[in-house]
C-alpha cells in the first residue's frame, strides 16, 4: 500500500522542470473504476504541468474535467456511462508539449473498496460486502484474505485481474476457502485468462467463506490487483464461439458452477479486437467477457454423435462457413462434413486458444470417406490452420482433436473457412529491447516535422499491387505529410509529418492508414494494428500485450531547435561513401547537443546509428555507405534528431530527402607483387571504367602492412591503369598481405564522393637472403625416428 | 588345481570337528549337457549342514555314470565319449542324488572362435580393462574395447592394425599378440600368461587357423550361471569351488570357469583365485563375482568363526522382519541388542515418522502409558501426522530434482510439481500409481505438474539413467559406453532402456514458463556402436514392444511399476528401509547391482513382496518396519555384534539431516523460519526449491538436488557443522529469540525446573542426578535474574549443542 505514496514522491521529486515535453503516464489511481458512475481519475507521471486532455481510445467515457493540473499527475472528473465497455481502457495524456505514454485502466460492473492491511492471515481476513471488487496489493510475499457471507446455494464467484492490468509482471492465485480454511475452490493458470485465474462455487451451507489472493508462487513486490467477489456469473466458455455479423446469437454460457445458461446477443460488425459477450445473471455481470468470434458467413454447430467420418455433422449451407463444436470428454474426436467446387481456396482456421479454449487442436482436412489430404497442429500458436484448395467437386470431412487427447464440456472450439483475401496493415516497430512506448505516437511540433520509421505487414497480396502509399486519416489539421509510394519489397517505411507554424495545438486518435495508390487496379486498405508489450519479463517475454487500430496524433507547441539536410548533389555510389551534412539550427538560448538517427537506409546501404552535433556546433556529416550490391535506385531517407528540452526528449526530423544509389565508376585489380624489405616496387593496378567522370580523381593505395607507404595517384575516366610507388623499410611486416584495396576520392558537384575498387589484393614482401641464411637454423644430421612400440 | 582343491577340501571338513547334522546335499550344475567333442562339464557338490553352515564335498563325494558309453568321469569332470543320454549319481553320507547328462554331437570339433574363445582370453587376463587396453586411447598403441563390448571392432583392431606384427599368420607364436603376453617381447604390462597356459594355447590355435573371423550365424552367450549361489564358510581356511556356466543363444551351454574372470568384494573374509576357488578367512561376509562375456553373476560367501558354543539367545521375533534378520544373524553366528526403553523408542520413532521433537507433554504421556502395544499405536498415531507426508514429499522432491533452474526452471513451476506430490501423498495414492502418472505425464506443466518430470531432465539418456536409479536404484551410466564390468547391463540394455524415452515431445505452453509435454510418435536412439537404431526393451527382461502408435513411456511404466519388475518394490523398500535403519539392505540405496548385493537377500525379497501385496502402501511398510524389534533395537552393543555394521543387530546412532535438525532446533526453540517462496513460519522440511537453502542448511549437508543422487543428502559429521552449532548464527540467534528463559522466568519458574523443561524439550528426559548438580553449580554466581537468565541460555544452549541432541539414536 505504501509503496504507491512513495512512488508519487520519487516521481514530484524527479520532475525538475515543470510544463516539459515528453511527458510521462505511469498509471491510473485507482486502477479501475465501476461502470455507470462518475468518479475522480488520477492520472499519474510526470512533465504533466501543462496537460490539455485525455485521448480516449474506447467509447463510453467522458472527461468532464481536467480538476487539477500537475506535474506529477492530472487529476480527472470523468463519467463512466452505463453502458461503457467492461475491461481495459487504453489511455494517453497529450500535453501543450506532447503525448504521453500509452497506459490503460480497467472497467468493471461492481462497488470498489481498497484492501485494508493486515489481512495475512485467515482470522484477520477483511470482510466485504458481495458482489464488490476490491483493489489490493501484494506486497513482499504476500497473502491476500477477504471474508464474505453467503447462504446456502448461491453461487460465489471470485476472478482476479493481474496481468491484465498492464502493469507489473504479477501472476495471482485465488482460491475459495471455507471459514476453517478448507479450501473448496482454486485457480492458477486458467484458459480463459491465461495467468489471471477466477474461481466459482455454490455456497455449501450458510456462513462465512474466505477468499484468498496470492502470487501463485508466494511472490510479490507491491503488484497491484482487482479482484471481483460476489454472486455473479463466471462461465468458462461460450457456445457457439461465434456467429454472424449484424444477427442475433443465443449462447450457451458453460462451466459456471451456478450451472450453464442461454443468452442471446446482437452482434456488432467485425473488427480486429477480441469481441466478446458479457455473462449476466439475475441482473448480476461477469466482470469480463468470453471472447466471441464475428464472421461475415453462418454457423453450423457440431451435433454428437459425429466420432467418424460417417457420422460427420453436415454443412447445409455452401462455403464460406464456420463450424462450432465441443471436445467434450477425453479422447473425443469430431468431424464435419462440407460441399466444395473445385479451385476454390480456403483459409482453414480452428480457433480454439484464441477464443481462450484449453484445447491444443489438430486439424484434418479429408475426403468424403475420412481420408486425410492435410492435416496441421500448429501453426503460431497451438490452434491449427491450413490453406486449403478444393481439389475437385464434391463433398470433403474435416476433423479436429487435441493433441494431447484433452476435452471437457468448456473445450469449445470453432473452425471458420475464410476465402483468402489480402491483408495490409502498418505499425511502429519498438524502438529499444523492452521499451514499448517510445516514438509511437506522432507528435508534430509547430512549424516543425516529425518523422516516423513505419512497419508494413502484407498478407496474400495479389500479384497486381505493386506499390502502396500512406494516407492521413482525421489528423488534427495543419499536419501535412511526406512520403514516397512504398516498393513491393520494402517492410519499413520512411515517412515525415509536418505542421504548419500557426497550426492549432491539438491532438487526436487518427488513423494512419496504408492502401494501394487511387489508380490501383486492385484496391486494398489497411490501417494502423500497434501493439503494446505491457508487461514483459525474461527473455523478450511478453505476459501482457494490447493493442489498437489508432494512433496518437498531435500538434504541439513549437521547439527550440530544426534540422535539415542539406541537399544531396552526388550520387551514393556503389562500394562507396557519402557523406549527408545535417545542419540545426537553434533557438536562441537553446545549445543542447543534437542526438541524430538515420530512420531509414535502403537495401545494400549502411550507417552509423546515430550521431550527435555537439553543443555550439551548427551541423555534423552523416556517413552513408552502400555496399556493392546496393539498389542504384533514387530513395527518400529521413533524420530524426533529439535534445532534451526541459528535462524531455523532444523530436524533430528533417525533410525527406532523395538519395540517389549510383553504379561505382571504377573498379579494378591489384596484380600480386612481390619484393623484398627495403627494396621499392611498382604495383600496378588494372582498372575497369564502369561510369564516366567529369575531372580527376585521386586515387590511395589503402591496406599497406606497416613499415609500406605508396604515394596517392590521381586518374581521369580515361586511365586504364594506376601504378603506385611502394616503398618498403627494412622493417616491413614480411609475409604475404592480401588486404590492399583503392579508396578513390572525387570531387563531385561540390561534394566528396568516396569509392573503394579492386579488394583483397596481394602483396608478398620476402627477406633478404642475408635474413633467410640467419633465420634458417642449423642443419642437424637427420634423426632417426625411433620406432614406435608397437604391439 | 583340483588336487589342491581337494586336498583343502580333504583337511578343512576335519577340523570342523562335532559338525551338526547333514541337511542336504546339493550338486551343480543341475543338468549336464555336453554338445562337442571338447565339451566338458566339472560337478560341485555342497553339503548344508543344520547351523546354516556349508561345506564343499567334492571331493568326498561319489561319483558314478549310469551308462559309460555316452561320457566318462575324470574326477569331477564329465567328457563325451558318444551321443546319448545318461545319469550322473553322486552319493555322500547316505545321500544320493542324480543329474541328468546328455551328450550330442560327440565326434564335432568346433572351430575356434574368436568372440566366444579368443575375447574371454582377453577379459581373463585382463587385457581390456580400463588401466589396459580398454582404456579410452587405448594402451601402448593397442586399443581393445572395454570388457569386450565391442568384439567387431576388437577383431579389426587385432586383425588389420600392424600387419604381420601384431598377427603374423606365417608365424603364428612370433605374433605380438603373444609374445607381448608372455613377455618375452617387452610388455608394459608385464608377463599375462605363460606359454603353457590354456589361453596361450586358444590365442595361438586361432592364429594357426589363420585368425578367422566369425560367422555371422554364430551362437551369442544370452546369460551365464555361478554354482553354488551361496556358501556359508565356517573357519579360516575353509575352502568352496565354484563352477560357472555360460548358455548360448542356439541352446547349448558351456563350462566357462576356466575362462571366467572372478573377483572378490571382501578379500579378508573370502579370496578367490583365478580359478574359482574360494577360500575363507576373517569372519565377515563377501560376494565373488564371475565375468563371461558381457555378463556377471555373483555368489554369496558368508565366513564365520568356528564357534561350536555360538547359540542364538531366546529373543521375541515381532514380525517377519525379526524373523528374517534372525536367520542372518544366526548364520553368522552373531546375536542381537536388546530394546531400548520408551523415551529413546518415542523420540526416534517421532524423529523418523513425523521429522520432528516429541514434545515434553507427548513424552511424559507415552512413558505414563500403561498399554503393552502402546510403541504400535504411537507410530499409527504418528503416521497420521501431516509431517509425516511432508517428510515423504521432501524426500521424493530430492529425488525428483525439484530445483529451480534460471530460465528453464521457474519457482512457479517447483512450486506447483512439489503442491502436486504433496497431494498425491496426502491422499495415500499408491506408490506405482504415482510412479506411473509421473512417467506418462503429459499436457503443460501448469496443467498437469506431473508433467515437470520431463521438463527437469530433458535429455533422453540422462532421463533414462535418472528412472533407473530413481525407481528402481540402478546406476546404469557405465553401460552408456561400454558394457557394465561389475553388472549385468550391457549396451544394449541401456539403449533399449532409453529408447522408451527418445519419442518425448516437448513444447512451449502459452505462458514461456510453462512446457507441454507430448508424444511425438517417432524418433529412437542410436546405439553408438553401428550406429543402429535400438528398439525400446525392459531392464532385465524381454518384452517391451509399444504397439504402432502407442506412446513408449506408457508401455514402460505399466511394467517399472508393477509386480513384473523386482527391481521396483524392492528399491522402494529398500529407500524406506534406509530411512528407519541408517542404511539400506542394498547400501547405498541406489547403487543395487550383482557386486553391490543386499546383506539380506532374503528380508529385501520379503519386503518387496509384501509391499507389492499390500498395494504400495507406505504407511503399512512404515508401520511394519517401525513394529519390529530390530527397529526398536538400543545401539549399544553387545560382544557379537560390537563389530557388525551390515545385520542391524543394533540400533544405529543417525545425526539428524539437515532439515530435521534445523526445524528440530526451531521447535525446541520455540522460534519460526522464513523461506523464500513460502508462507512464514515453514518447516526447513518443506522447503520447495532444491536451490532455497541457508548457511545452516547447507553446511549440515541439504541436498541441493542437483542430480538423482542418493549421495546428495550429506550425513557426515565435520567441523563446520560442530562450528556452526556452537558459534554460528542459528543455535545462539534461535535461544535468544524464542525467549522461552525469559517467558518461564516471569511465570516464576526455578532454575532446576527451567532446565528440567530445557531436557525434556530437547533430549525427552529430565536431566540425571549428576547433571542437576552440576548445573546447580553455575548458578552461584548468579544472583540476579538477569545473570539467572543468561546462565539459564548457556545452559539451553549447551544441550542443544550436545550429540545426544544432534543423533537420532
Amino acid at each position: 500500500m505504501n509503496t504507491r505514496t512513495l512512488a508519487l514522491a520519487l516521481l514530484a521529486a524527479s520532475a525538475l522542470t515543470v510544463g516539459a515535453v515528453a511527458p510521462s503516464l505511469q498509471n491510473t489511481t485507482p486502477n479501475g473504476v465501476q461502470r455507470g458512475t462518475e468518479v475522480e481519475l488520477k492520472f499519474n507521471g510526470s512533465r504533466l504541468a501543462d496537460a490539455e486532455e485525455v485521448l480516449l481510445y474506447e467509447p463510453g467515457v467522458k472527461i468532464l474535467e481536467l480538476k487539477e493540473v500537475k506535474d506529477s499527475y492530472v487529476l480527472a472528473r470523468v463519467k463512466l456511462e452505463a453502458d461503457c465497455p467492461l475491461g481495459e481502457h487504453k489511455i494517453r495524456i497529450r500535453t501543450k508539449t506532447g503525448v504521453s505514454d500509452l497506459r490503460t485502466f480497467v472497467v468493471g460492473p461492481f462497488p470498489q473498496l481498497d484492501e485494508k492491511e493486515p489481512n495475512t492471515t485467515l482470522d484477520k481476513a477483511q470482510k466485504i460486502p458481495m458482489n464488490s471488487t476490491v483493489l489490493g496489493t501484494v506486497s513482499n510475499e504476500d497473502v491476500d484474505y477477504y471474508l464474505v457471507e453467503a447462504k446456502k446455494g448461491d453461487p460465489i464467484s471470485v476472478e482476479v485481474e493481474g496481468m491484465r492490468l498492464g502493469r507489473t509482471m504479477f501472476d495471482p492465485y485465488v482460491a475459495i476457502l471455507d471459514k476453517s480454511g478448507k479450501v473448496l475452490a482454486k485457480a492458477d493458470d486458467t484458459a480463459l485468462f491465461i495467468q489471471d485465474a477466477y474461481a466459482t462455487i455454490v455456497a455449501p451451507a450458510d456462513g462465512e467463506y474466505i477468499i484468498e489472493v496470492r502470487e501463485t508462487s508466494y511472490g510479490g513486490s507491491g503488484n497491484p490487483y482487482r479482484v471481483h467477489i460476489g454472486s455473479f456469473p463466471r462461465p468458462s466458455a461460450v457456445f457457439p464461439p461465434g456467429g454472424k455479423a449484424g444477427e442475433s446469437l443465443e449462447v450457451k454460457f458453460i462451466g459456471d458452477a451456478g450451472g450453464d445458461f442461454t443468452q442471446t446477443f446482437s452482434l456488432p460488425q467485425p473488427n480486429r479486437f477480441k469481441s466478446g459477450v458479457v455473462a449476466e445473471r439475475k441482473g448480476l455481470s461477469a466482470p469480463s467477457f468470453n471472447t466471441v468470434r464475428i464472421s461475415p458467413f453462418g454457423n453450423v454447430n457440431e451435433k454428437e454423435p459425429n466420432d467418424d467420418a460417417k457420422s460427420a455433422t453436415v454443412a447445409t449451407t455452401a462455403l464460406p462457413v464456420a463450424f462450432n463444436g465441443i471436445i467434450n470428454q477425453k479422447g473425443d474426436v469430431d468431424w464435419y462434413r462440407f460441399t466444395g467446387k473445385k479451385g476454390e481456396t480456403y483459409d482453414i482456421n480452428v480457433y480454439a486458444r484464441r477464443i481462450r479454449s484449453q484445447l491444443d487442436t489438430v486439424l484434418v482436412v479429408a475426403d468424403a470417406d475420412g481420408k486425410t489430404i492435410t492435416s496441421n497442429d500448429d501453426t503460431g500458436g497451438a490452434d491449427s490452420y491450413v490453406r486449403f484448395t478444393i481439389p475437385r467437386d464434391g463433398d470433403f470431412t474435416l476433423k479436429i482433436s487435441d493433441h494431447l487427447g484433452y476435452g471437457g464440456p468448456e473445450c469449445t472450439y470453432r473452425v471458420e473457412f475464410t476465402p483468402v483475401l489480402p491483408e495490409v496493415t502498418t505499425f511502429i516497430a519498438d524502438t529499444a529491447r523492452y521499451d514499448a512506448q517510445t516514438r509511437k505516437s506522432i507528435v508534430v511540433a509547430r512549424g516543425n516535422r516529425f518523422a516516423s520509421l513505419q512497419g508494413i505487414r502484407r498478407k496474400d497480396m495479389p500479384s497486381e499491387v505493386s506499390d502502396l502509399e500512406f494516407a492521413m486519416e482525421n489528423f488534427p489539421s495543419g499536419i501535412t505529410m511526406q512520403a514516397a509510394t512504398i516498393p513491393k519489397d520494402q517492410t519499413t517505411w520512411p515517412v515525415v509529418f509536418e505542421a504548419k507554424a500557426d497550426a492549432p495545438i491539438a491532438g487526436r486518435v487518427a488513423n494512419l492508414a496504408i492502401r494501394t495508390p487511387a489508380d490501383a487496379k486492385v484496391a486494398v486498405k489497411g490501417v494502423t494494428w500497434q501493439n503494446y508489450d505491457l508487461v514483459q519479463d525474461g527473455n523478450n517475454g511478453v505476459y501482457y500485450q494490447t493493442w489498437t487500430d489508432k494512433i496518437a496524433v498531435a500538434v504541439v507547441d513549437e521547439l527550440p531547435f530544426k534540422i535539415t539536410i542539406e541537399p544531396l548533389r552526388a550520387p551514393l555510389v556503389q562500394s562507396g561513401s557519402l557523406d549527408v551534412k545535417i545542419l540545426v539550427e537553434r533557438k536562441e538560448g537553446f545549445d543542447e547537443p543534437i542526438k541524430v538517427i538515420n530512420l531509414y537506409n535502403p537495401p545494400g546501404t549502411g550507417s552509423t546509428p546515430d550521431i550527435t552535433i555537439p553543443k555550439g556546433e551548427k551541423s555534423a556529416n552523416y556517413q552513408l555507405n552502400a555496399n556493392l550490391g546496393a539498389a542504384t535506385k533514387s530513395w527518400k531517407i529521413a533524420f530524426l534528431g533529439s535534445a532534451t528540452v526541459s528535462g524531455g526528449t523532444a523530436y524533430a526530423s528533417t525533410q525527406l530527402a532523395d538519395l540517389e544509389v549510383a553504379p561505382s565508376f571504377v573498379g579494378g585489380k591489384i596484380t600480386q607483387t612481390n619484393t623484398i624489405v627495403g627494396t621499392p616496387v611498382k604495383l600496378l593496378c588494372t582498372l575497369d571504367q564502369k561510369t564516366p567522370f567529369e575531372g580527376r580523381a585521386e586515387v590511395k593505395l589503402m591496406g599497406l602492412p606497416a613499415g609500406t607507404t605508396a604515394e596517392p595517384k590521381s586518374i581521369t575516366k580515361d586511365d586504364k591503369e594506376i601504378v603506385f610507388d611502394v616503398t618498403t623499410a627494412t622493417n616491413a611486416v614480411k609475409g604475404m598481405h592480401r588486404t590492399l584495396f583503392v579508396a578513390m576520392n572525387l570531387k563531385l558537384k561540390g561534394q566528396d564522393v568516396t569509392q573503394t575498387f579492386a579488394p583483397a589484393g596481394a602483396l608478398r614482401i620476402d627477406p633478404t637472403r642475408q635474413q633467410l641464411a640467419e633465420a634458417k637454423p642449423e642443419a642437424k644430421p637427420m634423426q632417426k625416428t625411433p620406432a614406435k612400440p608397437g604391439k | 588345481m583340483r588336487t589342491l582343491l581337494t586336498a583343502l577340501t580333504l583337511v578343512f571338513p576335519l577340523a570342523a570337528f562335532a559338525a551338526p547334522n547333514l541337511v542336504d546335499v546339493r550338486v551343480y550344475p543341475p543338468d549336464i549337457n555336453l554338445s562337442s567333442k571338447v565339451d566338458i562339464q566339472t560337478v560341485v557338490v555342497q553339503a548344508v549342514y543344520s547351523d546354516s553352515t556349508t561345506k564343499d564335498v567334492t571331493g568326498q563325494a561319489q561319483f558314478a555314470l549310469a551308462d559309460k558309453t555316452f561320457a566318462r568321469l575324470e574326477k569331477a569332470a564329465i567328457h563325451p565319449v558318444a551321443d546319448g543320454k545318461t545319469e550322473l549319481q553322486i552319493k555322500f553320507e547316505g545321500k544320493t542324488l542324480t543329474v541328468p547328462v546328455t551328450v550330442e554331437k560327440s565326434g564335432f570339433t568346433p572351430a575356434i572362435s574368436f568372440t566366444l574363445d579368443v575375447m574371454p582370453v582377453f577379459s581373463k587376463a585382463g587385457c581390456n580393462t580400463g588401466s589396459c587396453h580398454g582404456s579410452a586411447r587405448g594402451k601402448d598403441g593397442f586399443h581393445l574395447s572395454l570388457f569386450g563390448y565391442d568384439p567387431d571392432g576388437d577383431y579389426g583392431k587385432i586383425t588389420r592394425q600392424m600387419l604381420g606384427r601384431r598377427v603374423n599368420l606365417a608365424l603364428p607364436e612370433e605374433s605380438l599378440l603373444l609374445t607381448k603376453a608372455t613377455g618375452s617381447v617387452l610388455h608394459t604390462g608385464g608377463k599375462s600368461f605363460e606359454t603353457t597356459d590354456p589361453l596361450y594355447k586358444t590365442v595361438l590355435q586361432w592364429l594357426e587357423a589363420g585368425a578367422p573371423e566369425d560367422p555371422k550365424s554364430l551362437a551369442q552367450v544370452t546369460s551365464i550361471e555361478i554354482f553354488p549361489k551361496q556358501a556359508v564358510l565356517e573357519g579360516s581356511g575353509a575352502a568352496q569351488q565354484f563352477t560357472v556356466r555360460a548358455k548360448y543363444s542356439d541352446g547349448t551351454d558351456r563350462d566357462v570357469t576356466k575362462t571366467a574372470s572372478f573377483v572378490s568384494n571382501n578379500d579378508t573374509s573370502a579370496k578367490v583365485t583365478k580359478s574359482g576357488l574360494v577360500t575363507a578367512d576373517k569372519r565377515g561376509e563377501a560376494f565373488v563375482m564371475a565375468r563371461f562375456d558381457a555378463f556377471t553373476v555373483g555368489a554369496q560367501i558368508l565366513a564365520i568363526p568356528s564357534d561350536a558354543k555360538f547359540a542364538f539367545p531366546k529373543v521375541a521375533e515381532l514380525n517377519y522382519i525379526d524373523t528374517l534378520v534372525h536367520n542372518k544373524l544366526k548364520k553368522i553366528r552373531i546375536t542381537p541388542s536388546e530394546v531400548t526403553d520408551d523415551a529413546t523408542f518415542l523420540r526416534r520413532v517421532t524423529l523418523d515418522i513425523a521429522g520432528m521433537m516429541p514434545t515434553p507433554e507427548e513424552v511424559r504421556s507415552f512413558l505414563a502409558d500403561k498399554d503393552a502395544k502402546k510403541r504400535e499405536k504411537k507410530v499409527d498415531e504418528l503416521l497420521e501426522r501431516p509431517e509425516f507426508t511432508e517428510l515423504w514429499v521432501m524426500k521424493f522432491a530430492e529425488l525428483l530434482q525439484i530445483r529451480t533452474d534460471n530460465n528453464t526452471f521457474q519457482y512457479k513451476s517447483a512450486l506447483q510439481y512439489y503442491d502436486w506430490l504433496k497431494d498425491q501423498f496426502a491422499r495415500n495414492v499408491p506408490i506405482d500409481k504415482l510412479t506411473q502418472d509421473l512417467l506418462t505425464a503429459k499436457g503443460g506443466t501448469f496443467a498437469n505438474p506431473a508433467a515437470n518430470f520431463y521438463k527437469v531432465e530433458t535429455d533422453v539418456l540422462k532421463l533414462s539413467e535418472n528412472v533407473a536409479q530413481v525407481f528402481m536404484g540402478m546406476r546404469m551410466q557405465c553401460a552408456q559406453c561400454h558394457n557394465h564390468p561389475f553388472d549385468r547391463w550391457t549396451m544394449n540394455d541401456y539403449y533399449g532402456f532409453a529408447a522408451f524415452f527418445a519419442q518425448v515431445g516437448r513444447k512451449t505452453g502459452e505462458d514461456q514458463r510453462e512446457t507441454v509435454v507430448f508424444d511425438r510418435g517417432n524418433g529412437g536412439v542410436r546405439h553408438p556402436v553401428g550406429n543402429r537404431d535400438i528398439p525400446p526393451k525392459f531392464l532385465g527382461m524381454d518384452g517391451g514392444k509399444p504397439n504402432e502408435g502407442q506412446d513408449r513411456r506408457e508401455v514402460m511404466a505399466k511394467w517399472l511399476a508393477s509386480p513384473q519388475n523386482p527391481f521396483f518394490a524392492r528399491n522402494l523398500a529398500n529407500i524406506v528401509w534406509a530411512h528407519f535403519f541408517g542404511q539400506g539392505i542394498v547400501e547405498p540405496v541406489d547403487d543395487v547391482r550383482i557386486s553391490n548385493p543386499a546383506s539380506n537377500p532374503e528380508l529385501l525379497e520379503e519386503l518387496g513382496k509384501r509391499f507389492t501385496e499390500s498395494n504400495y502402501n507406505f504407511k503399512k511398510l512404515v508401520r511394519d518396519l517401525c513394529a519390529s524389534r530390530t527397529y526398536q533395537l538400543t545401539p549399544k552393543s553387545n560382544e557379537l555384534n560390537a563389530e557388525d555394521t551390515r545385520n542391524f543387530a543394533k540400533g544405529s546412532i543417525r545425526r539428524l539431516r539437515a532439515e530435521i535438525l534445523l526445524d528440530a532446533i526451531t521447535q525446541v526453540t520455540a522460534t519460526k523460519n522464513k523461506f523464500r517462496g513460502l508462507p512464514d513460519g515453514s518447516r526447513a522440511v518443506e522447503i520447495v526449491d532444491g536451490r532455497t537453502t541457508t548457511y545452516f542448511l547447507t553446511t549440515f549437508g541439504r541436498a541441493s538436488r542437483d542430480t538423482v543422487c542418493a549421495c546428495e543428502v550429506k550425513m557426515e559429521p565435520n567441523l563446520s557443522q560442530a562450528l556452526h552449532l556452537l558459534n554460528g548464527d542459528t543455535v545462539n540467534s534461535k535461544i535468544q529469540a524464542g525467549g522461552l528463559t525469559g517467558a518461564m522466568l516471569k511465570e516464576g519458574k526455578s532454575a532446576e525446573q527451567i532446565i528440567e523443561e530445557f531436557y525434556w524439550r530437547s533430549l525427552s528426559r529430565p536431566p540425571t542426578q549428576t547433571e542437576q548438580t552440576k548445573l546447580a553449580g553455575y548458578f552461584e554466581e548468579a544472583k540476579t535474574p538477569a545473570d539467572k537468565a543468561v546462565v539459564l541460555n548457556d545452559i539451553f544452549w549447551a544441550v542443544l549443542n550436545s550429540k545426544e541432541f544432534i543423533f537420532n539414536h
